[in-house]
């Protein structure tokens, strides 16, 4: 087996992701504080030894927050994503694999889609569904399908004219099972790539209707809301508002990097 | 001999943007068990998909119509779509041109033979890799424990036709057509692969239908001969007899191009002219374009087929010398 070559992009991104997760992991057992202990005495505290980041108006632990908030948007960026594959991956493949109408019909359905601002579209439908982490899960899911739809229905449009896809036929494989077993694996890695990618506007779209107070509720903790809160004691405590907007930097940084780093593995190219 | 399949009337359309293009037109043959039917012309003369539409594989702009399809006794045109996933691959299977892009890139060269017995037999896994590696081993392939794990990008393309050989073989096919099977191949391989198909007909008597267009390959393994032109059938006759006495100009056309290196170092022949587009069919002869005998009546009328001595068909006006005539 030949070496394959990642490209600097690829370690970059994998070493932010990873830390990432991490930090979710070891949340799931352990954070220094409990995030809505309350402590008024300790509020707007610098970083110290007791609290690394330092603590916020309420006097809660910064590091504990910013812990818990990485659970929210990994589980915002995984559940939207999923909704996103799953439903994309049945429209494209049934648009590129049927063709004619229905590929018609399907394809300017998702066209209507994407004529949405995928943020606007969240917001409305969180205002008129209410507000709340499931619903921002679904609309951000929902934004992300047509996407996942043009991709598999391209590859499928590529694959099917070929001849083995005839010799499947041949053979007696029924529709979908060539669909699922023969075509979809060479679609398998441009959707990968967009899971990466997608998953950093999901993270991103989340922390801004957080910032908004229309995602996350509180006192459930997550980076945009922590942002908006901050934001007015920008002066009086820096560090509040840098934390939050880092790691939603490194977040966004690092799934990209990584979605960049791997279409670079599969550009035969380079 | 029993009759396998008998076919009348075949007829296959296109539908297409500048109207309905007759790919085929009336067509007729009959195969019997342990038979090996040759069908030969040139390119888009219309014969894979004549061979194509006895299992549905047109694509979906295509019209079929027929007087009768019979195989087994039973009527192929109004068969429903899951008897005819279970007559794909068991009693009819496919062997295609190119066995390099015939092949899943992305699948193991023996789970794609797995896949063939697992959707026709009930047996388990372990059983339908015993029985790929068995039937690997019989088409002539070495160290198949390392080859059933193979891609295909790692395999020669006569490794792949005998792969794809042993898929079609597996579940002992009643007809296999085979399309071209050694055109992509080089000269020795294709004696092998040939060779190869000739024993498998013996052993377990399944029929071909030899799709060709090399008469040269059709003499070596054909008992019968069916010749296409623009989507006609122009001559039909048992092999001896089609390639010692043809009676269509276009056979023996065919039979003077074949390069003879007993002739020496003169010009080799070609049939003069062109072949014509599917959509400027003439209106009498389809050859009457390309044939030095044509007449007037040639170009305007449609010759029909003749039964010009026993079992030797031929769509022709004025038919070459012929003993019985």
């Amino acid at each position: 087996m030949k070496k394959r070559k990642y490209s600097f992009n690829f370690y970059i991104g994998i070493v932010i992701v990873a830390f990432l997760l991490g930090i979710v992991i070891v949340s799931f057992f352990y954070t220094p504080y409990t995030v809505t202990q309350m402590n008024i005495g300790k509020k707007f505290l610098k970083p110290c030894w007791e609290h690394l980041l330092g603590t916020d108006h309420f006097g809660r632990d910064i590091l504990s927050r910013i812990m818990m908030g990485s659970q929210t948007a990994f589980q915002v960026g995984l559940i939207s994503i999923g909704i996103g594959l799953f439903f994309g991956i049945l429209i494209g493949s049934i648009a590129g694999y049927y063709g004619g109408i229905v590929d018609e019909i399907l394809m300017r359905i998702m066209d209507a889609v994407i004529a949405f601002p995928g943020l606007l579209f969240a917001l409305m439908f969180v205002a008129v569904l209410g507000q709340g982490i499931v619903n921002t899960m679904i609309a951000l899911g929902i934004m992300s399908i047509p996407q996942f739809a043009r991709i598999t229905r391209s590859g499928f449009l590529q694959v099917k004219p070929l001849k083995y896809i005839d010799m499947a036929k041949s053979i007696g494989v029924s529709n979908f099972r060539i669909m699922m077993v023969h075509i979809l694996p060479n679609v398998i890695s441009p959707l990968i790539v967009a899971c990466s990618m997608g998953f950093a506007s999901a993270v991103l779209a989340e922390a801004g209707l957080s910032y908004l107070g229309l995602g996350v509720q509180p006192p459930n903790p997550s980076w945009g809301r922590m942002l908006s809160e901050s934001q007015m004691y920008l002066l009086k405590a820096p560090t509040y508002s840098i934390v939050p907007g880092i790691f939603i930097t490194l977040s966004v940084l690092g799934f990209n990097l990584l979605g960049d780093g791997i279409s670079a593995i599969r550009d035969p190219r380079k | 001999m029993n009759q396998l399949l008998d076919v009348k009337d075949l007829s296959i359309a296109f539908e297409t943007n500048e109207g309905l293009l007759k790919a085929v037109s009336n067509v007729s043959f009959q195969l019997h068990e342990n038979a090996i039917l040759g069908i030969v012309g040139e390119s888009g003369c219309g014969k894979s998909i004549t061979a194509m539409s006895l299992i549905n594989l047109l694509p979906s702009n295509a019209i079929v119509s027929s007087n009768q399809m019979l195989f087994n006794g039973m009527d192929l045109r109004s068969i429903d779509k899951n008897k005819l996933y279970e007559i794909r691959g068991k009693d009819i299977a496919i062997i295609f041109q190119e066995p390099m892009t015939s092949l899943n890139p992305l699948m193991k060269v023996g789970q794609q033979i797995t896949e063939m017995i697992r959707l026709h037999e009930n047996s388990t896994l372990k059983e339908a890799k015993q029985k790929t590696q068995w039937m690997m081993k019989k088409v002539g392939l070495s160290n198949v424990k390392k080859l059933y794990h193979s891609y295909t990008h790692e395999l020669s393309g006569g490794m792949l036709q005998r792969v794809m050989i042993a898929m079609a073989m597996i579940c002992q096919p009643k007809i296999l057509i085979a399309d071209e099977p050694t055109t992509a191949l080089d000269v020795t391989i294709q004696a092998q692969i040939l060779e190869l198909m000739k024993q498998l007909n013996k052993e377990n008597h399944t029929s071909i239908i030899f799709i060709s267009h090399d008469l040269g390959v059709i003499k070596e393994m054909c008992t019968e001969v069916m010749v296409m032109y623009l989507g006609y059938c122009v001559e039909k006759a048992d092999t001896s007899v089609l390639l010692k006495h043809p009676a269509h100009p276009y056979t023996y056309g065919l039979l003077q191009s074949i390069p003879n290196p007993k002739k020496g170092k003169s010009r080799l022949y070609a049939i003069p002219g062109r072949i014509l587009k599917l959509s400027e069919r003439p209106k009498g002869c389809p050859f009457c374009t390309r044939c030095k005998r044509a007449t007037e009546k040639c170009r305007t009328q449609l010759p029909e087929l003749q039964e010009i001595s026993t079992n030797h068909f031929v769509r022709c006006f004025y038919p070459l010398d012929h003993p019985q005539n």
